[in-house]
């Protein structure tokens, strides 16, 4: 959601950044996949789990959706750790490993290898030399939960402001390349925020098949709605010139949006957990 | 065939948002020409677009500048901010040591802590600006971290506290210097804004902080509402989980800081210079360890107090409390590989390819998500920016509210509860013998068992409502938001 190179003193009231080596490892590598795959839209940089032993760097990159995946961006993630800043792949999830991933505990804490299996070892299958060695059913790892918990806090909190999102003629919701930002008022109003993903709310994806110029405003689903109330925290910045939009239901996620100005971004940095305990805290 | 003048005029129908397409084409085809766009039928329907915003809000204030509102933030912001960088006519004298914080900013960055160059700047100055106004017996003043609240966040800074501040502390029942209250704090909404000096903490502050789990609002005057209810606003609260904080997350690498053989009861301070070049730096690796760190504050017991309670003097009451179990006194300087397992992760920054022996190490605490205490070369500094908010690896459940004491239960509470229970009894029973005759029907016929009626479920969480609401509400009398506030969560939990 961020740029690196350009975006990271936007982030400076929510104190977290990149260290420079992380920095600096990652820009290499966001080039490095950028090319070697050619992507068609820039890789941006999503945010920072931070685990145990070490933390995870994700990036991600938008791609015209298929036709049977509808009409939004979709999004290719890649993950590094802060030892190692080559951005590999996320794995594509099956159901069953979707359903292991919501089945870990919710205040476990992630640990940091990728590789570390979060299922029961399987049983030592008995030798059987007349068949073929099968390949071992692959593992439940920590890497899948992270894609599965990447892509949840992506639905929940992926922030977009107005006016930032387009449907072009052929039915397609892109980023606006015009967009100019929000006013000092309306940056302050949450009603000028959408989640950045395809509509849920009946009213949203009704405004999905009207005909004709249609605003983001109207076809995607406000911060607004969400619940319980104050789970989005929005402030302004010291400087007053930007506004700061964070979500308690995930903490760490911070939204930024600079006022009068079409920059704007959000990034995660936080420990990967759901806030279960939000009801009592506001 | 049409001439270019019918097709003009097709073009300049009105339309039904009042405008004709000739008029919007026309100020399309001007706004590529204007602006240079050279994939124009590329970008058209961003470009239609655009034009279309624009002319449905054509008094759009070029925002951020022209806009009353934002004008006086900014003002605003940039006069205290500017009253930062003015020059004393004279240097100030006294006042407490502070320390070079754009230095500890490197460190902080290490650790991935950065508040942006500037910004870092400005707290720097706002920090400095401070001690000017303080007497020198604080000591140094240390910039403490960032608690976010939820409209907005608290600069937090670090002083020794003054022996003639904090009063008769016997009296007010609060730690001395030598225990919770060592330190004094201030806060600020941002750098510029006025520093506030926070009140001394208590011992029951610290204990119901414990118990509650909220963010805090950004407010200092704001309620804290909650079961147990804490015993003052969010400027106590904030105190407390500061206070909780500092306890458990100020920790360096061993050799920073020694016992004070002399002083009565133990202190910790800072070792001497020598010693620290002596025994630093140290290679990083030898650093990441739950070994090679310590504690260098004093851990609160669970009485919510740094030392034990004083021995009642002779022929004194002894004072009321819970004596039967005293707290064990913990030594100072404890190691973190004493901690339980998982309080800390340690890293060393750069790490990978990057990593040197001159590499900073960085201690993280797991159970105060946001504290961080570096070591590098001769230097060590902790900090915190989060929530404060403890990490707890099961869902939040407030404390059972304690069992009604008969001389207090009111007329007819004891038939009132034999009656809920009594009916609770009752619709147990029917349950499990409609269940049981649903199973024998359903065995009869070959059918699965069906599951049990769900309307019981809600009707029995009435009844527990109900209940909870007759022991609230004679327990706490009067304090009415109690009462709102379990039945909320109540219903949210349901």
């Amino acid at each position: 959601m961020v740029d690196i190179m350009k975006h990271m003193e936007f982030l400076g009231p929510n104190g977290y950044s990149l260290s420079q080596g992380e920095r600096a490892g990652l820009q290499v590598s966001m080039v490095q996949r950028q090319q070697e795959e050619s992507l068609a839209m820039p890789l941006k940089f999503w945010g920072k789990l931070l685990a145990d032993e070490a933390d995870y760097l994700i990036c991600y990159s938008l791609r015209a959706p298929e036709l049977e995946e509808g009409i939004f961006p979709m999004r290719q993630y890649y993950y590094a750790t802060s030892n190692d800043t080559l951005l590999r792949q996320m794995p594509t999830l099956s159901a069953e490993q979707k359903s292991l991933a919501a089945a870990v505990p919710k205040g476990q804490r992630f640990k940091g290898d990728p590789s570390l299996p979060l299922d029961a070892e399987p049983e030592e299958e008995e030798a059987d030399d007349s068949e073929e060695p099968k390949a071992a059913p692959e593992r439940f790892r920590e890497l899948h939960r992270l894609a599965y918990t990447v892509a949840q806090i992506d639905h929940d909190v992926a922030v977009t402001p107005k006016g930032a999102m387009l449907m072009e003629a052929s039915r397609r919701v892109v980023p606006n390349r015009y967009f100019e930002g929000l006013s000092y008022e309306a940056a302050g109003n949450i009603r000028n925020y959408f989640h950045c993903r395809g509509p849920e709310t009946p009213a949203a994806a009704a405004a999905l098949t009207r005909k004709g110029l249609v605003s983001d405003a109207d076809f995607l689903d406000p911060l607004a709605g969400d619940r319980p109330q104050g789970v989005w925290s929005l402030t302004r910045d010291t400087t007053n010139t930007m506004a700061c939009l964070r979500s308690l239901a995930w903490p760490g996620y911070f939204f930024f949006t600079q006022i009068g100005s079409g920059e704007h971004g959000g990034v995660y940095f936080g420990t990967g957990l759901p806030n279960t305990d939000l009801a009592f805290m506001l | 065939m049409t001439s270019f003048e019918e097709a003009r005029q097709i073009l300049q129908k009105e339309s039904t948002d009042g405008v004709c397409l000739y008029d919007h084409l026309a100020e399309v085809v001007l706004k590529v020409l204007s602006d240079k766009l050279l994939d124009g039928s590329e970008s058209f329907e961003h470009l239609s677009a655009a034009v279309k915003e624009a002319r449905a809000t054509p008094q759009k204030p070029v925002a951020g500048v022209s806009e009353a509102a934002a004008r006086a933030a900014q003002i605003n912001w940039a006069t205290s901010a500017q009253s930062l960088f003015a020059v004393p006519d004279e240097p100030p004298e006294g006042g407490p040591r502070v320390p070079d914080l754009l230095d500890e900013a490197n460190m902080w960055a290490a650790a991935g802590i950065s508040f942006g160059a500037s910004e870092t700047y400005r707290i720097f100055l706002a920090v400095k600006r401070l001690a000017e106004t303080l007497p020198g017996d604080h000591e140094t003043l240390r910039f403490w971290g960032q608690v976010k609240g939820r409209s907005a966040d608290y600069l937090v800074v670090e002083g020794r506290a003054l022996e003639e501040q904090l009063g008769d502390t016997e009296e007010a029942g609060i730690e001395g210097t030598v225990g919770a209250n060592r330190y004094t704090y201030w806060v600020s909404t941002g750098a510029g804004a006025p520093w506030t000096q926070l009140p001394p903490v208590t011992p029951a502050q610290i204990v119901a902080a414990r118990k509650i789990r909220r963010y805090l609002t950004g407010d200092l005057d704001a309620a804290v509402p909650g079961y147990p209810p804490f015993p003052g606003t969010e400027r106590n609260f904030l105190r407390a989980q500061i206070a909780r904080i500092t306890a458990g997350t100020a920790v360096s690498p061993s050799g920073f800081f020694e016992a004070d053989a002399d002083a009565d009861p133990g202190e910790i301070k800072a070792a001497e210079e020598e010693a620290i070049n002596e025994a630093f730096p140290k290679p990083a690796s030898d650093l990441a360890s739950a070994d090679a760190w310590v504690h260098h504050e004093l851990e609160l017991n669970k009485l919510g107090r740094n030392r034990p309670l004083p021995e009642p003097e002779e022929g004194a009451e002894p004072p009321s409390g819970p004596e039967e179990d005293p707290p064990e006194e913990v030594p100072p300087l404890r190691s973190l590989a004493e901690d339980e397992e998982g309080a800390w992760g340690f890293r060393t920054s750069p790490a990978g390819a990057g990593a040197t022996a001159n590499s900073a190490a960085v201690a993280k605490s797991l159970l105060w998500p946001g504290a961080y205490a570096i070591a590098a070369g001769r230097r060590a500094t902790c900090v915190y920016v989060g929530h404060a908010v403890k990490h707890a690896a099961a869902p939040y459940e407030p404390p059972a509210a304690p069992p009604l004491r008969p001389e207090w239960a009111p007329e007819g509470y004891a038939e009132a509860l034999a009656e809920a229970t009594a009916a609770a009894a009752a619709r147990a029973e029917a349950r499990a013998e409609a269940a049981a005759a649903a199973a024998a029907e359903a065995e009869e016929n070959g059918e699965p068992a069906a599951a049990p009626e769900p309307e019981e479920e809600g009707a029995s969480l009435f009844e527990l409502g109900r209940w909870m609401l007759l022991e609230l509400g004679v327990e706490v009398g009067v304090r009415k938001w109690v009462e709102c506030e379990m039945l909320q969560r109540l219903c949210l939990k349901i």
